[in-house]
């Protein structure tokens, strides 16, 4: 006799948090090689994990059939799995899930017996508990509510005594005439899962796994069971039961289908006729100068709308229209990109701001129907208005129909170090001591072998197991987290389409998937993201309209084309505040690179990626552009993808398409690769492509060679793979912002330290560099500063008066009064700011941060007489200068010396318009021989030299393999450290502490002029700030 | 007045390096649990670079064989008060003014000592063979002495003038002033001791709640500062933290020996004799153990006592390792009253625990025990021995779910099964325990054999059958 079939119907994945041990894929995969007729994923009050599950089914093109379910728990005793056999059960089950996962704290839920009595639709598979009284109680009330789609759900795990419950479950079959179904409470696809389970059960108690003792389960029983197996444990019945469930279950993932809000669209058109209404009124806008092009503008967006059209995505770009046009009304900059921005109809709708014409190259690459990707559209907001926009969409849709999409946060190295740890009983300091002192960035020793060097005994039987079980561990799910930016919008009730729950800010919800489970779906999300760079390029907008009249725009910008004076600056990696291009290794490049136009700086950022360096790409791309190595393409198809970057693949969309024209994948092929690329580090996935894509490209006729190297491209890239689409809108921004800088500096930098923070350097790094640009920066003063920095006329040109907002622990609200009631011509002394009654601490501040100047020549003593509250007493208050004591007292006070004038500033203001620290030090004679940064030019390549600098930043690229860039400030410019691994670890006191630091190295200028110190002898000098006292003492 | 303070810095340091014997093997640091900073440092961990208050991480970046101790409070509490027994047979007035060190009123003792560089003398021989770290200082204040001894100024001087001089130079952060307010005084450029005398109390009164003017005016002696002083305990008392785990229980013999010579001191100072030790051995995983050591008679010699505990020290069985013992007389100790013989008592007149007690008493707290429960699906761990109060709460533990049926006859070590049986129910499948090296994995049946009887019987991973039990 045949084996019967079986379909397992109630099976848990790691997403049923700190239970089931499998990911879904994995447990889809193994029942389908098992031969199962069906599974059903029903993770816990979630549908978190089954996208995940149909994914892979599809992917990997299996023919099991996935069923979507629940399991609930309304208290101990009574446990039940709702299981979706059509659409309308699948809605059922998702507002269920919403309803009690709405009732608890994030991560939690509350079944009420409501919930269940509500349920029309699905089938329920009840678990008795074994305990009579509660058991027939349960079997009753399911009775009446479900009826004829209620089983008993039997499961054989080989527990003790498990005969009694059998026996248990017959008499309530008899009982209550309802039928049995076999199925498995399965955990793990695999019993090898049994030690991780364990773990997870005890992370989950927050006990250690020898501590649980009998509440762990005592066999791997709860895994996927092979079918003799299954046919030996249940009887034939039962198992046909099975079966016949899974058959009536027909509802399928893919019937999921996104209904976009209806008032997007005025009554009496279709979506199609209004976005082409739109688009037409835009054309006229953005093209009604050259109307001779008009022609070849109609037809590419004749192309482009008949595209949309086929993809049914008109109600995408209505919503993100919709949405961009209310930042509009409220003056809110904006810039989308993505593959789909960078199209003629996002130009018209004024999704973005850039003629798509300039960047020409990109235009191909719209939406990709071989492709099967998602449009992709992410519009930037103002960093300090994108709540605005959240609000108007809450507002305009309601909480019902929009969302966040979820993120899921998944076990790293430190937590899965932490928790295994805490699992197995390791004592929790020593847990600590490992974290901290685990060096992620170190490629050379892996985490295993850096624990044993911590004194870890690895080798023991318990060490191995630790080992084993955080290499299991790392990837699972731990809970959801929210998207930062990712909204779904839908026309009905979110909760028909996908669980909602509570997210861990007040007043929002996210839905159970990520954007990856919104993209194997189909499902559109449109992301609404921060970025403070727009915040400043708006502000300087504005101030050179105020004090230049001058007019501008993005548009307007980038319609002159490029300005070679301002690539010029560029070149010369005078970026500091610049968008993008501003960072230690991006200026290290940009004289190497030598951008001259716009594209130049799409492959600008885009290239100083840890990725294209790590997969050798940087150098080629430099040699072959300058000419110095020649290169062929390969063939007609690979030059077409890459002769835009000299033959070497820079960006993701040419990874894609490599793999799509030179090794034969298909688009739905290429689509995999492109996410196995995003999460390689992960799990691995991306080695599974390997052997396609070589064979792939050899039956082409490449060479092997050839094909190898680009594998290992595309493993390069690994996580870090940026899209041309993403880099070429950031281009647009990392020109606007370095046109500002360059023609009008000063409102450039009071927007960038308006919208502070933000970006790459501190306000007193931006302060330096504009000093540096011949900028006069006037200090925080009582009587002329306002809240925010502003512009002021003085000597002759603009300069930037520093606002209060520098000054540490004021608010703005608690300046109002003191703004208000400041006198025309200011005030004259400390009682009257005294008087207007703003609190103690925050006109100590003022005074630390010396705003007091003006009126009071020693800030200690201005602070002192804001301390005493003796003179707030009405009685005094008529007195301008109080009580005769106050100038005796003040004898007392000592005026601040030169050291503590720069310490007082930088522990209010964190920076000093004074002399710089070094210069300082240097006056005082206090530091060895050294060269100073605006010398370094003049220094010989690969010779020996000291250099000294306060310590501004150290940065350790993931890129390079062990190198720290450490930058280094004197008084005349930044130099750039470069700090070799074991360098560092051999001196690594001073490397770790210093504040002040000598570096004893050789200097090292590149192709382009670059000026490194390579270190060799680091040594701190901290100690010396203190000695400036006593020397500029001994100097009086 | 004239006040002595004696700082340690070291306490916890310096009473993990005496057992140590001069020999330090790796960097050696004491570190605070919440703040995750480094306390107190060894010469060798300070010579990596390593400083005080430094945080875990930085500290452990500087030296790879780092070796971490928690910071426990309770050592340095221990410590002082053994410190202060010594110094009191030189001193009468001992304070404990602050948590690392004692305060010493001195200008009364002067009389008795001749002057103060004699008392100095006597004070540094008791000090000596603790083999302590510490710094000390005069002072013409509690808290003047205080602050110059925790700089470690290391001056013993009765020069007035000297003494105010040197504390108007101490810096805020030398004080004990609330670091907010140091952090107030800063900011108006009050660095040290002197600028801050230089303003009136009246001025500093507007400005600062009263709690700095206290401190000051107690600082320079114009303000009472109201002293408790020590008295010397009753009862001996010793908590010692070892340097390493032991878990063989002979090698316990070198600390207790060092405390017993500690007691035997104590004792022949107060002239007595105590007739129960109290030891207790903290054990790394588990629960500490307790012992109670009695001699009928008394005793003060450490050598009699070391021989009693050496016998009992072969019976002791470790659970798991030991890293620290303690020592209490134990005065109180009620013993049990005579009775005569157990079997002439009146049956049913005890309770259980006058039961257990007497038994205890009788035949050794070792010899009487109690079945207990264990949470452990093995059957070879689901059951164990225990003293009889332990028992009872790991019984009252278990939660009656858990509780699987199992025969009331184990047979240990499970044995062949040798004869036919028919299997009724099973298997339940046993595999677990890979955490701790015992790891099992069985299915059990339960069987009964040709005469009736019912078996518990279980087939291996190899497929041999074995009969565990047998079922009433």
């Amino acid at each position: 006799m045949g084996l019967a079939a079986y379909a397992e119907l109630f099976c848990q994945s790691n997403f049923s948090f700190l239970q089931g041990a499998s990911h879904p894929q994995e447990l889809v995969q193994r029942a389908d090689f098992l031969a199962y007729q069906a599974i059903a994923i029903t993770d816990e009050c979630s549908v978190a994990g089954v996208v995940r599950a149909y994914t892979a089914i599809k992917d990997q093109q299996l023919s099991i059939k996935l069923i979507v379910g629940s399991l609930f728990k309304l208290n101990d005793e009574f446990s039940v799995i709702l299981l979706c056999p059509n659409r309308q059960a699948y809605a059922e089950l998702c507002r269920i899930i919403t309803n009690a996962r709405r009732r608890a704290v994030k991560g939690q839920y509350q079944l009420e017996s409501w919930d269940l009595k509500s349920s029309q639709h699905c089938f329920a598979l009840w678990l008795p508990s074994g305990q009579v009284d509660k058991d027939h109680a349960a079997a009753k009330q399911l009775q009446a509510i479900f009826k004829q789609r209620l089983w008993i759900g039997v499961q054989r795990q080989l527990t003790a005594n498990e005969h009694r419950y059998i026996q248990h479950c017959r008499y309530l079959q008899q009982q209550y005439q309802l039928p049995i179904t076999a199925c498995g409470g399965v955990l793990m696809h695999d019993p090898d899962r049994l030690m991780l389970q364990h773990a997870l059960t005890a992370i989950g108690q927050g006990k250690s796994i020898a501590s649980l003792g009998r509440e762990l389960l005592s066999n791997s029983e709860r895994s996927l069971r092979c079918l003799e197996k299954i046919n030996r444990l249940y009887p034939q019945q039962w198992l046909q039961e099975s079966v016949e469930i899974a058959q009536r279950c027909t509802f399928d993932m893919s019937e999921l289908r996104y209904e976009y809000p209806a008032e997007l669209v005025p009554q009496g058109k279709t979506a199609t006729q209004y976005l082409r209404e739109l688009v037409l009124v835009g054309m006229h806008k953005r093209f009604a100068a050259d109307g001779k092009l008009a022609f070849a503008i109609k037809r590419i967006i004749a192309k482009e709308l008949k595209l949309i059209r086929e993809m049914q995505y008109e109600y995408f770009f209505l919503t993100i229209y919709d949405i961009v046009q209310f930042a509009k009304l409220q003056h809110i900059l904006y810039q989308g990109r993505g593959s789909a921005a960078n199209s003629v109809v996002c130009y018209c709708l004024e999704i973005t701001a850039v003629d798509p014409r300039q960047i020409d190259v990109l235009f191909e690459r719209f939406i990709s129907k071989e492709r099967q990707e998602e449009p992709d559209i992410d519009v930037d907001f103002e960093h300090q208005r994108r709540e605005e926009i959240i609000q108007y969409i809450y507002q305009k849709y309601g909480r019902e129909r929009t969302a966040i999409a979820a993120t899921v946060v998944t076990y790293r190295q430190k937590s899965a170090i932490r928790e295994i740890g805490k699992a197995m009983g390791i004592d929790e300091s020593q847990l600590a001591f490992f974290i901290k002192n685990i060096d992620r960035r170190d490629v050379q020793v892996d985490w295993q072998a850096q624990i044993a060097e911590l004194g870890f005994a690895a080798e023991s039987q318990q060490g191995k197991q630790f080992i084993y079980l955080v290499n299991e561990i790392k990837g699972f799910p731990r809970h959801l987290s929210q998207h930062v930016g990712g909204f779904i919008i839908s026309a009905g009730p979110m909760y028909h389409l996908v669980p909602i729950e509570n997210a861990a800010m007040a007043q929002r919800s996210i839905i159970q998937w990520d954007k990856d489970d919104l993209g194997s779906l189909g499902l559109l999300k449109v992301d609404i993201l921060a970025l403070g760079m727009l915040s400043a390029i708006r502000k300087a907008f504005e101030l050179v309209n105020t004090h230049y009249q001058h007019d501008w725009s993005i548009a307007k910008i980038t319609k002159l084309g490029d300005d070679p004076q301002v690539f010029k600056m560029i070149q010369q990696a005078d970026t500091v505040g610049v968008f993008q291009i501003e960072s230690r290794a991006q200026m290290s490049m940009l004289p190497r690179l030598k951008p001259k136009c716009y594209y130049d700086l799409v492959v600008q950022i885009a290239i100083v990626r840890p990725g294209p360096i790590q997969g050798d790409m940087v150098h080629p791309y430099l040699k072959r552009r300058d000419g110095v190595e020649k290169f062929d393409h390969p063939s007609k198809a690979v030059e077409a993808v890459l002769k835009r970057t000299n033959g070497v693949p820079i960006f993701q969309e040419q990874v894609i398409k490599m793999a799509m024209v030179a090794a034969g994948f298909t688009g739905g092929e290429a689509d995999q690769l492109r996410r196995a690329m995003a999460s390689w580090k992960k799990n691995g996935e991306l080695l599974k492509f390997r052997e396609k894509l070589i064979n792939g490209m050899l039956q082409r006729g490449y060479e092997f060679d050839y094909a190898e190297r680009i594998f290992n491209q595309i493993k390069g890239f690994g996580e870090y793979g940026f899209p041309e689409s993403h880099s070429a809108s950031f281009a647009v921004l990392a020109y606007v912002s370095s046109w500002l800088k360059y023609y009008y500096p000063q409102a450039f930098y009071v927007a960038l330290l308006n919208s502070w923070p933000m970006g790459f350097y501190p306000p007193a790094q931006l302060v330096q560099d504009a000093q540096r640009h011949q900028i006069q920066i006037l200090p925080v003063c009582i009587n002329a500063s306002d809240y925010e920095h502003k512009f002021e006329f003085h000597n002759n040109d603009w300069a930037i008066r520093l606002g209060f907002s520098l000054v540490k622990g004021l608010k703005e609200t608690a300046l109002i009064s003191l703004l208000k009631h400041r006198p025309e011509q200011g005030f004259e002394h400390v009682a009257q700011i005294k008087q207007l009654g703003l609190a103690r601490h925050y006109l100590e501040a003022l005074a630390s941060a010396n705003a007091f100047s003006c009126i009071s020549d020693n800030r200690y003593a201005a602070r002192w007489s804001l301390m005493d509250n003796e003179s707030d007493l009405p009685l005094f208050r008529h007195l301008a200068e109080p009580a005769a004591n106050y100038s005796e007292s003040l004898v007392a006070i000592k005026k601040p010396s030169a050291s503590e004038t720069l310490i007082e500033d930088y522990s209010s203001l964190s920076l000093t318009l004074g002399k710089h620290p070094i210069a300082l030090l240097r006056e005082a004679g206090l530091l060895p021989k050294h060269v100073q940064a605006n010398q370094l030019y003049q220094r010989e390549h690969q010779k020996p030299l000291s250099v000294i600098g306060v310590v501004v930043g150290r940065q350790r690229p993931g890129t390079s393999k062990g190198v720290t860039f450490i930058s280094l400030e004197d008084d005349t410019g930044c130099m750039n450290v470069i700090v070799w691994l074991a360098t560092a670890r051999a001196q690594k006191q001073a490397y770790l502490k210093s504040k002040i630091l000598k570096v004893n190295g050789i200097l090292e200028r590149g192709d382009g002029g670059v000026t490194h110190i390579i270190a060799g002898k680091l040594e701190d000098l901290s100690h010396l700030i203190k000695q400036l006292d006593t020397r500029s003492r001994d100097f009086h | 007045m004239l006040w002595l303070y004696l700082h340690f810095p070291n306490l916890q340091l310096d009473a993990l390096l005496s057992q140590a014997q001069g020999e330090e093997i790796a960097p050696l640091v004491i570190l605070d649990q919440h703040s995750h900073n480094i306390v107190q440092l060894s010469a060798k961990a300070a010579a990596t670079g390593i400083t005080l208050n430094m945080g875990l991480g930085t500290a452990a970046a500087l030296a790879q064989d780092l070796q971490v101790v928690p910071y426990v409070p309770r050592i340095t509490e221990d410590k002082l008060h053994e410190i202060a027994e010594v110094l009191y047979l030189s001193t009468s007035d001992i304070s404990f003014f602050a948590p690392q060190g004692l305060l010493l009123r001195i200008h009364n003792m002067l009389r008795l000592y001749g002057d103060l560089s004699s008392y100095w003398q006597v004070l540094k021989n008791q000090l000596a063979p603790l083999k302590l770290t510490y710094h000390y200082a005069t002072g013409h204040s509690p808290l003047a002495a205080n602050i110059l001894a925790k700089k470690g100024w290391n001056t013993i001087s009765d020069d007035l003038e000297l003494l105010r001089r040197t504390i108007a130079q101490c810096q805020l952060s030398e004080t004990d002033i609330a670091p907010k307010t140091q952090q107030q005084l800063m900011r108006v450029g009050v660095r040290n001791v002197q600028d801050l005398l230089r303003i009136s109390f009246a001025d500093m009164a507007k400005r600062f709640d009263i709690s700095l003017v206290n401190y000051l005016g107690r600082l320079s002696g114009e303000f009472k500062h109201p002293i408790e002083f020590y008295h010397p305990p009753e009862v001996f008392k010793r908590y010692m933290e070892l340097l390493f785990d032991v878990d063989n229980s002979q090698f316990l013999q070198g600390p207790l020996g060092h405390v017993l010579k500690v007691l035997e001191q104590f004792l022949k100072l107060r002239d007595r004799l105590t007739q129960s030790l109290i030891i207790q051995f903290y054990q790394r995983d588990h629960e500490h153990i307790e012992w109670t050591v009695g001699s009928q008679q008394g005793e003060y010699l450490a050598s009699r006592w070391h021989a009693l505990i050496a016998i009992k020290l072969e019976q002791l069985k470790l659970d798991s390792a030991v890293y620290a013992i303690s020592l209490t007389t134990g005065k109180t100790q009620i013993r049990s009253p005579d009775k005569g013989d157990l079997f002439s008592a009146k049956k049913g007149s005890l309770s259980r625990l006058q039961l257990v007690s007497l038994l205890q008493a009788k035949l050794g707290e070792q010899a009487v025990v109690s079945p207990a429960i264990n949470n452990d699906f093995r059957p070879e761990h689901a059951a164990s021995y225990h003293s009889p109060a332990v028992a009872k709460e790991l019984n009252h533990d278990m939660s009656p779910m858990l509780q699987a049926m199992r025969p009331s006859f184990l047979l240990s070590p499970p044995q062949p099964l040798r004869e036919k049986v028919t299997v009724l129910y099973g298997p339940e499948r046993l595999n677990t325990g890979w955490w701790d090296s015992r790891p099992v994995i069985r299915d059990y049946y339960i069987a009964h054999n040709e005469q009736g009887q019912w078996y518990w019987v279980f087939k291996g991973p190899d497929g041999d059958w074995h009969l565990h039990g047998v079922f009433s």
